[in-house]
């Protein structure tokens, strides 16, 4: 590949900068600051893009930061190529929209050929070279070796040149990056070490693994305690019935006296239950004639039956008078009142009669017929007992006492009675209302006195039980205690063979008691085994992984071992080879041989001897760098000629050195593109000796 | 007719370490509740329906796990519903042994354990008979079948710990053949074991409600249990109820083209609900030779958006030959020769390698290793 033009739209101090290369030699020329350093970074960025990390290993500014212009839109230009196999290639990029395009020589895009990621943008320089980046800094760039001052700065070189040929890149070394997994497999710890994250989880791992056991044990050991309550329960059954078998058959005597207690509770019990019975029954024949006997609320109204009693009084002193017939009184009334009549024209006939008769006839008639007159009246009056008045009274009284009887009748039939036609039926039915009136409150006083001695009864009867609560309880006991009697009985001869049962049946109930403590306390604080053994799993995974991480690690070391084995063998010879040949003519023949080797040493011939690189001069040394860096851009680019940009490589060289190095690259031009660049005017004087040199001046 | 009523669930695991959500501390302990407020809500609806039977064969527990407080609070749960008769058998993970709960814990009275010392168990007053096949220590009863008789007349249960027609290691999974099955004259196969659920098989009797709770990422979806009538001489009617309130689900994420963890993260997070799913996230597609996903900080970035959220890197390194002769040196000979054993290794070692990989490279291009085993070095 050969860079054909730079056409920078904004980079660093560069605002509109267009910079044509030669396919071969170019030499460029700016003094200190003139931008340089610019034009090789912007090289850079239009192939590869910038690089991810925004600030390098030793803390400097990025280029993307750096280079981007203070002034104007625009960062970013194009960068024109040619290919090896013929072919143009335009590389544009805008940097402040991130956007990258590539055309080919009809200008016809071709950006999508190339790959792209979010990460690295258009890797337009990968596909065109095969390289990314950091293999295109390390193979095509060359800068000045250092200035070899110091015994660091000769250590420092000898490192670079010690990377080159074994690794091909002057800051990567086997050595190193096998020293970075061995401390980063140190870092994670081993058995050796102490507080390193394998010694944390290891420890973590031990402490949880006998939580672990314990709690399993712990767990194995509370089955056994449950396993052990169901056995006991069984157990205690047994016993307790051996025992109440065994304590039968000693207390015999005692059973037999609690069970006469008992029989007699109970028959006191019974005696009042029978008590009770008949007091019922009469309660209840006594509410039955309560019952049968109770007048109509109204009647029983005290002030009703006063009343009552009053009219009947009345009637009953009145009896003679009621009972005659009224309308005799009448028939009476009017005979009396005829009567009269007729008398008092008997009077009147015989008062005449005597006037006559005494007139007519004799005086003496006066006093006969007088005297007759006087004897009728005296009749008259004799004779009517009753007169007018007493029978008008007669019969008013009547008709009260009739009013009365109304009255009473109507109370009788509000009693449920029938009315009754005569003064002699009312009275009765009046009389026997008045006995029911008596019998009911009589009857009500027998109840009352009746209920009060049920509930004495009753009271007496509940208090019978004592201790044992109820009869069905005493009746239980009494069943019980028959039942042990009969078990005493029957099995007498077995059970007076046996041992007392007591003392196990109590060993057994503590164990048992102890043994539901075990569980109750256990059961507060049961600790999930699960839990602990999910601990253990987190560090046994990371155990695992670190000792996955350590052997992935190693497997890494060993393979960089095999791969710088492997370039040892195949491709450092070829490298040597071209280092030697390259070093004959920089140094016109002293040195023709670099030989690289395991042994981390660099030697040369000189004078027919090995030497090592240690003997010579730092500016002899600067030329073996050189050398080896322009043989590991052709031994390292296989695919396509990466340019060879050199930077201020020659800062140390003598007029002689720089000459023999211009021959150099003018012969390395014909195959590859050379881009210098210095800042000396001395170097630009020599170049222009050169043909086909293109000096560009900054 | 002589009919009756069930609930049928299996393969609680109680008390089981759920070990792949150990790194979220108290999710598992959580996860744990659950299944047992799942057997509550379970029991309570049973307190509801008042069915003739609770089934559950096998697994109840994880018997090396399962502590005294977790066997009393479902014995207090089966105490609770006495209207119900539950039959258990034991299942691989809870085996009939010595020790096992079954056998030494005092149990409600409405709790009958089928074991080995019987083949089944008679309910007269529901006219049923309950045969058993679990598991003595590690050995399956399956081969009992053989020499089991129903009785026509009286509705006829099995109570499975096992898979059936299996081929492959029949002793390992306590396998029947359906074949024999069919002839034995079950109405109803209550069957636990298999934590997917499987409703009537090619008999039209065998059931399995799957895990009454899922126990891991390969048990996606609802979960719960059979609610049914069995009726003799006529195929079971079965319902299934979901009982379910955390899921897991698995989503697979192609990263090609994503080449930082936080791409990642970002990509995940959208597709996150933050409660009742735990997640797998697993990683496809192919990664560059020098981005290698860190699960763990991926992990860490997307851990407030799911209840948990578990990444796995199963994307390969995209090798393009280019890419490698890109590498000259001891870059590109280490990463060839990497690649050459990632090639010949085999799937389960492909990890190791491309780890082997991204270490080296590491190493040559940066002179140190910054992260290892999840620790900043």
């Amino acid at each position: 590949m050969r860079i054909k033009k730079l056409l920078i739209n904004g980079y660093g101090r560069f605002i509109e900068k267009e910079i044509n290369f030669s396919d071969k030699f170019n030499l460029v020329f700016g003094k200190n600051e003139a931008g340089k350093s610019t034009i090789q970074s912007f090289i850079k960025a239009m192939l590869f893009d910038f690089p991810r990390k925004n600030i390098d290993g030793e803390g400097r500014l990025p280029d993307s930061r750096k280079y981007k212009p203070w002034t104007g839109d625009a960062f970013g230009g194009i960068l024109e190529t040619e290919i090896d196999g013929g072919g143009f290639l335009k590389i544009e990029r805008d940097f402040n929209r991130k956007k990258a395009a590539v055309y080919d020589e009809n200008l016809r895009d071709i950006t999508n050929e190339f790959p792209y990621s979010k990460k690295s943008g258009l890797a337009a320089g990968e596909k065109l070279l095969s390289m990314d980046r950091n293999c295109f800094e390390n193979t095509a760039f060359i800068r000045q070796g250092g200035t070899i001052v110091l015994q660091d700065d000769r250590k420092n070189l000898y490192e670079k040149l010690m990377n080159i040929s074994h690794t091909g890149n002057e800051n990567t070394s086997a050595a190193s990056a096998n020293s970075a997994l061995s401390k980063a497999i140190t870092a994670l710890g081993n058995k050796k070490t102490k507080n390193r994250p394998y010694n944390i989880a290891l420890s973590e791992y031990n402490r949880l693994s006998a939580a672990l056991e314990s709690a399993e044990d712990k767990r194995r050991e509370m089955a056994d305690y449950s396993k052990r309550r169901l056995e006991l329960v069984d157990e205690i059954n047994v016993l307790k019935k051996a025992a109440e078998e065994y304590e039968a058959y000693i207390s015999a005597n005692k059973l037999e006296e609690q069970k006469t207690e008992l029989l007699r509770l109970k028959g006191k019990y019974e005696a009042f239950s029978n008590d009770l019975a008949n007091l019922s029954d009469e309660i209840f024949k006594v509410r039955g004639k309560i019952e049968k006997n109770r007048l109509p609320e109204s009647i029983t109204e005290p002030s009703i039956l006063e009343n009552i009693r009053k009219t009947a009084s009345a009637i009953e002193k009145q009896k003679s008078i009621f009972v005659k017939d009224p309308e005799k009184n009448h028939r009476k009334l009017e005979a009396v009142k005829r009567k009269k009549k007729i008398w008092l024209a008997v009077c009147y006939t015989g008062v005449t009669l005597t006037a006559l008769l005494g007139i007519l006839l004799h005086t003496y008639f006066f006093i006969g017929t007088a005297i007759l007159t006087a004897l009728l009246i005296y009749l008259h009056l004799r004779k009517g007992s009753y007169t007018e008045e007493d029978l008008l009274e007669q019969i008013n009284l009547q008709k009260e006492c009739r009013n009365d009887l109304i009255m009473v009748n109507a109370f009788i039939e509000s009693a449920g009675r029938s009315k009754s036609e005569s003064f002699e039926e009312a009275e009765t039915i009046l009389n026997e209302l008045f006995e029911q009136k008596n019998l009911s409150v009589s009857l009500e006083g027998n109840l009352k006195r009746l209920l009060e001695r049920k509930t004495d009864i009753e009271r007496f009867r509940n208090d019978v039980p004592g201790q044992y609560g109820s009869i069905l309880n005493i009746e239980k006991a009494i069943d019980e205690i028959s039942g042990k009697l009969k078990n005493a009985i029957a099995h007498g001869d077995h059970i007076a063979s046996q041992k007392d049962p007591r003392p196990d049946l109590d060993a057994a109930r503590r164990e048992l008691a102890g043994v539901k403590a075990v569980l109750r306390e256990n059961m507060q604080s049961d600790e999930e085994v699960a839990l602990i053994e999910e601990a253990l799993v987190l560090y046994k995974d990371k155990l695992d992984l670190i000792d996955t991480e350590i052997k992935a690690m190693e497997t890494a070391s060993e393979t960089i071992s095999q791969a710088a084995q492997k370039l040892q063998e195949d491709i450092i010879p070829r490298l040597n080879k071209q280092t030697g040949d390259l070093l004959e003519k920089i140094t016109a023949g002293t040195h023709s041989i670099l030989a690289t080797g395991l042994d981390r040493d660099i030697n040369t011939e000189y004078q027919n001897a090995i030497h090592s690189l240690w003997e010579f001069s730092d500016g002899t040394i600067d030329q073996m760098y050189f050398a080896l860096r322009v043989a590991a851009a052709d031994v390292f680019s296989e695919k396509e000629s990466v340019p060879l940009i050199i930077d201020e490589a020659f800062a140390y060289y003598d007029e002689d050195r720089i000459r023999s190095t211009f021959d150099l690259l003018t012969e390395i031009a014909g195959d590859r593109q050379v881009i210098v660049f210095t800042c000396k005017e001395k170097e630009v004087e020599l170049a222009a000796e050169y043909k086909d040199v293109n000096i560009i001046r900054l | 007719m002589n009919s009756i009523t069930f609930f049928h669930c299996a393969d609680l695991h109680l008390d089981t370490p759920f070990r792949n959500l150990a790194s979220k501390p108290g999710l598992p302990a959580l996860r744990r509740k659950e299944i047992l407020n799942g057997l509550t809500r379970l029991i309570d609806n049973a307190r509801e329906e008042k069915p003739d039977f609770l089934f559950i064969p096998g697994d109840l527990f994880e018997h090396e796990y399962t502590g005294l407080r977790t066997v009393s609070a479902v014995n207090s749960l089966f105490a609770s519903i006495p209207e119900t008769k539950i039959v258990l058998i034991a299942g691989n993970h809870d085996p009939e042994a010595a020790n096992s709960h079954y056998k030494t814990y005092a149990w409600s009275s409405n709790v009958t354990f089928i074991g080995g010392d019987s083949d089944s168990v008679y309910f007269e007053d529901l006219n049923t008979e309950v045969f058993g096949l679990g598991w003595i220590s590690g050995t399956g009863q399956a081969a009992k079948l053989e020499t089991m008789e129903t009785d026509e007349n009286r509705i006829n249960i099995l109570l499975f710990h096992g898979d059936v027609d299996l081929q492959i290691g029949d002793n390992d999974y306590n396998s029947i053949s359906s074949g024999l099955l069919k002839s034995k004259g079950f109405d109803y196969v209550a069957a636990g074991h298999n934590h997917k659920k499987k409703t009537g098989g090619n008999t039209g009797i065998f059931y399995n409600p799957g895990s009454l709770e899922p126990l891991g990422f390969d048990e996606p979806g609802i979960h719960g249990y059979f609610l049914g009538t069995i009726s003799r001489n006529y195929l079971p009617d079965v319902k299934f109820i979901e009982n379910t309130t955390t899921v897991y689900k698995t989503i697979e994420l192609d990263i090609s083209g994503l080449d930082t963890n936080q791409m990642i993260a970002d990509s995940i997070i959208p597709q996150l609900v933050p409660e009742n799913v735990l997640y797998k996230i697993v990683l496809k597609g192919t990664k560059h030779m020098d981005f290698s996903p860190d699960t763990e900080l991926i992990g860490e970035a997307i851990s407030n958006a799911a209840l948990f959220a578990k990444v796995r890197d199963d994307s390969s390194v995209s090798i393009q030959l280019d890419e490698i002769l890109l590498m000259k040196g001891l870059k590109g000979e280490f990463t060839r020769l990497m690649l050459e054993k990632i090639e010949a290794a085999d799937e389960d070692e492909k990890d190791f390698f491309e780890k082997a990989l991204y270490y080296g490279i590491e190493a040559i291009d940066n002179g140190r290793i910054e992260r290892a085993g999840g620790e900043d070095l």
